[in-house]
């Protein structure tokens, strides 16, 4: 009797931590969200050349290289293509929700809309699009609605995995697995599934280097799980953080840089 | 006259040679004319009821959400194919247009091609154009095969694609899409027939049935990409312009309203919930007593009026919960919003009157569509829906697009639209004129080559004319001399040289219009395999010929009414002879 006594005694002063703890759980993936939205955020201008590698089964590998400037704060960005020989001089202007694509040849500029390609890559406007992990995207919950959250290792880094599924309806994946870096909130390895559940990509993000104490992302790798063999590689070099002239985003800075 | 008639007939007997080697070649004339008519008609035929038909309809509807990113969905479908049904006469079938470009992917090779869907109902297949267009194409497997269930996702493919794809008949494709919103989409299909490709236009495409189609790309049954309109027989293309307009008319927008229950702390109480855009709060349109107007960055932020507010005990900052029937599925749909201001309006649509920014208003209004009150409704319920007009207040269910007449125009408008900053939706009524100008273009350009290449063959036997009935004068003047010397009117020689170039022409003529028939049967006997871009003009791998009562008849009197007129001035000549000089007349 005196021990069933102690189990409830002892069942009672637990109780509030076990709920403690699972209102800890309950919140923690979209806490990392948050972070990870942080992370994310470019407070400050940014430039950076960056190389694609895209290898395609049927077309080779093929090197695209541009140069971006992005300022967040306003909305806006631009690229511009160095390589191959076929896009150099093309462009892509981004002024708050306004997406233009510039020929060269034509010296025309182009409205795109979120659907179209970047530089004849797998890269959409859309994809450029300042949206937060955290409107997006909610946690997979269990039955008891407690967002599911595992701990484990990827190679030699402790990391959170969990699963995203999308609460608004114009996102390109409708599910997300996530394995995040318990220590600082990076996004290490992203499975991304198509509406029927299907795998279609894996994202690996290796390398990260810090500027002026935030991190930024220098090397990306996109697999393509529905075309086996398909691989992109994106990596940034050259990174700057300075404030960009306000100039720069404009159609007539594009047009005199690709000239 | 008789006389002057009879004696036409003999004297064209007199030169048969002559008279056979011009009424051939005057034949010759009109075998070409009927025949370069009715392969330029069977063209148009081909382009006009046959291609456009299948890629752009003779008039499509349309309905693009959010401007820039042009979300083209017709939510209420039925609710056009009734203004459709009810106002334009001619319609021959409204088709819903579902198409999609996919990512397929084979047996180790993969390929971009378009999904197209169409319906597979009993109806449909038993149709003479249904079999028309499958049957006669199918290589391999059953067409009925789409409708199988044992099979996942069945499919058509033409036959160049086995090769491209690797694959063969029952093998399973794998697909990539994107759903109407954005979000990537897989499946995997079955092939279940193979066509032979006519052209390498269709031979990139893969067909199913419309609804699986539908399913993959997102769309709810009572939605669709857009409504494809073809007419009967189209003879004058210009007609569908001016049907165009009538259903664009037709189609003007009423103002979009949500007529549902809205709570508060207390109680529940009937209210209607409009849309507002930024402007009106800009303009201060709405008699703001306390808050502010609901921000276009912030979701679930709405304004309530103050009667209705007190009804509620309700005030700034309070939540609210706002629900109505969904027209379709009826389930009830419920949205929770913060009030930001309270309000008073002149000419109120309804005393319980809840306002939200137009972007949040739409959001709901589109996904899940509200019911429709009659007018004996809206009276019961006391609610006035303003009409749409420049001035108003309230935003409409859609705006129009106003009509092009050129794809430049198209083009033009469709830009200046994605400029704009409206999230809510945009009806556009278009024609072939527009979406299939190039197709258009070639046709009129093959009508003008046509034409021209006739015309000049046509002058070419018009001069063989001339130069035969100078002969012929020529030779019979002493004749013409005679003739005047026993007594015959210089009129009446004129009317017989002109009643002999009648019959000529007349026999020649129902001559020629046989040959012409007989040519285009032999012509269209032959099967022509190509797969270049000249197969767009074939049917069914043949040349394909178009005769017209009415443009065989034109020809008829036209020819005749030339050759006499052509004979007119030299037989007036030959009347002119005086008979002491044509009788003198030697050669």
């Amino acid at each position: 009797m005196k021990s069933k006594k102690k189990k409830y005694l002892l069942i009672l002063t637990l109780l509030p931590f076990a709920v403690l703890f699972s209102a800890e759980k309950k919140t923690k993936v979209t806490e990392i969200m948050k972070q990870m939205d942080i992370m994310m955020r470019q407070d400050s201008d940014i430039s950076a050349k960056v190389v694609l590698t895209q290898k395609k089964i049927s077309q080779g590998v093929k090197v695209y290289e541009s140069f971006y400037f992005r300022s967040d704060k306003t909305d806006e960005y631009l690229i511009v293509s160095l390589a191959p020989e076929t896009e150099k001089g093309n462009g892509y202007l981004r002024v708050g929700d306004n997406f233009w694509m510039y020929r060269r040849n034509t010296r025309t500029f182009q409205h795109i809309s979120r659907d179209e390609s970047i530089m004849g890559t797998d890269t959409r406007a859309g994809d450029f699009e300042k949206r937060k992990l955290i409107d997006l995207y909610e946690p997979m919950k269990d039955k008891n609605g407690n967002e599911i959250i595992e701990e484990e290792m990827l190679g030699k880094k402790a990391v959170y995995k969990f699963t995203l599924t999308a609460k608004v309806n114009d996102v390109t994946y409708p599910k997300q697995i996530y394995w995040v870096q318990r220590d600082n909130y990076l996004q290490l390895k992203v499975q991304s599934f198509s509406l029927s559940g299907t795998l279609m990509q894996t994202a690996y993000f290796p390398k990260y280097t810090q500027i002026q104490g935030r991190y930024v992302m220098l090397q990306g790798i996109f697999v393509d799980e529905f075309e086996k063999g398909n691989k992109t590689i994106v990596e940034l070099s050259g990174i700057s953080l300075k404030k960009l002239d306000p100039k720069i985003f404009t159609k007539a800075y594009l047009e005199n840089l690709s000239k | 006259m008789k006389l002057i008639l009879s004696l036409g007939l003999r004297n064209l007997l007199r030169n048969k040679r002559r008279n056979i080697l011009l009424g051939t070649a005057i034949a010759f004339g009109m075998t070409i004319l009927i025949t370069a008519n009715s392969f330029s008609r069977g063209i148009s035929d081909i382009l006009l009821n046959k291609m456009i038909v299948y890629m752009t309809g003779h008039m499509d509807v349309s309905l693009h959400e959010k401007s820039k990113h042009q979300l083209s969905i017709i939510r209420d479908k039925e609710k056009v194919i009734k203004a459709v049904k009810e106002n334009i006469d001619g319609v021959k079938e409204i088709v819903e247009n579902v198409f999609t470009f996919a990512r397929v992917v084979g047996n180790k090779k993969s390929e971009n091609m378009v999904l197209v869907g169409f319906k597979t109902d009993e109806k449909e297949m038993s149709s003479e154009e249904f079999k028309d267009f499958f049957e006669t194409k199918l290589i391999q497997g059953d067409i009925k095969d789409i409708n199988n269930k044992e099979y996942e996702n069945p499919v058509i493919v033409y036959s160049d694609k086995l090769d491209s794809l690797n694959v063969k008949l029952y093998d399973l494709l794998k697909v990539r899409v994107t759903t109407i919103y954005g979000q990537v989409q897989t499946a995997r299909l079955t092939i279940v027939a193979v066509l032979k490709s006519d052209n390498m236009f269709m031979s990139n495409t893969l067909m199913m049935n419309l609804d699986v189609l539908k399913n993959l790309r997102g769309f709810k049954p009572h939605e669709t990409g857009s409504l494809q309109i073809n007419f009967e027989n189209i003879k004058n293309p210009a007609s569908v312009i001016k049907k165009a307009d009538k259903l664009h008319e037709i189609l003007k927008p009423n103002t979009a309203y949500i007529w549902g229950e809205t709570g508060g702390l207390a109680k529940k109480i009937n209210s209607l919930t409009m849309g507002v855009s930024e402007n009106i709060f800009e303009e201060k349109k709405i008699n703001l007593i306390s808050g502010r107007y609901p921000s276009s960055k912030e979701e679930g932020e709405c304004m309530i009026e103050k009667t209705f507010a007190e009804k509620l005990k309700i005030k700034t900052g309070s939540k609210i919960k706002n629900q109505y029937i969904a027209k379709f599925d009826k389930k009830q749909i419920s949205n929770d919003y913060t009030i930001t201001g309270i309000f008073t309006l002149e000419n109120m649509p309804h005393q319980n009157l809840v306002l939200l920014h137009e972007n949040d208003f739409y959001k709901t209004y589109f996904r899940n569509m509200p019911e429709i009150l009659s007018e004996n409704e809206l009276k019961k319920e006391n609610i006035f829906i303003p009409p749409v007009q420049d001035t108003a207040l309230f935003s409409p269910e859609y705006k129009l697009l106003e009509r092009s007449s050129t794809t430049e125009n198209l083009q033009k408008k469709i830009r200046a639209m994605q400029r704009t900053k409206w999230i809510g939706a945009w009806l556009d009524v278009r024609t072939m004129f527009e979406s299939a100008s190039a197709v258009l273009e070639l046709e009129s350009a093959l009508n003008l080559i046509t034409f021209f290449a006739v015309m000049i063959l046509f002058f070419i036997i018009l001069i063989g004319v001339i130069n035969t009935l100078r002969m012929t004068i020529r030779e019979r003047t002493r004749e013409i001399g005679t003739i005047r010397a026993v007594g015959m009117q210089k009129k009446e020689v004129r009317n017989l040289f002109l009643a002999e170039t009648f019959f000529l022409s007349f026999f020649s003529c129902l001559f020629g219009i046989v040959s012409a028939f007989i040519l285009m049967h032999i012509l269209s006997l032959i099967t022509i395999e190509t797969d270049s871009v000249l197969s767009m003009l074939l049917y069914k791998k043949r040349l394909y010929f178009l005769p017209a009562f009415g443009s065989i008849l034109n020809f008829f009197f036209l020819i005749i009414g030339i050759a006499v007129m052509t004979a007119f001035f030299p037989a007036r000549r030959a009347a002119n002879l005086s008979a002491a000089n044509a009788l003198r007349h030697y050669e």
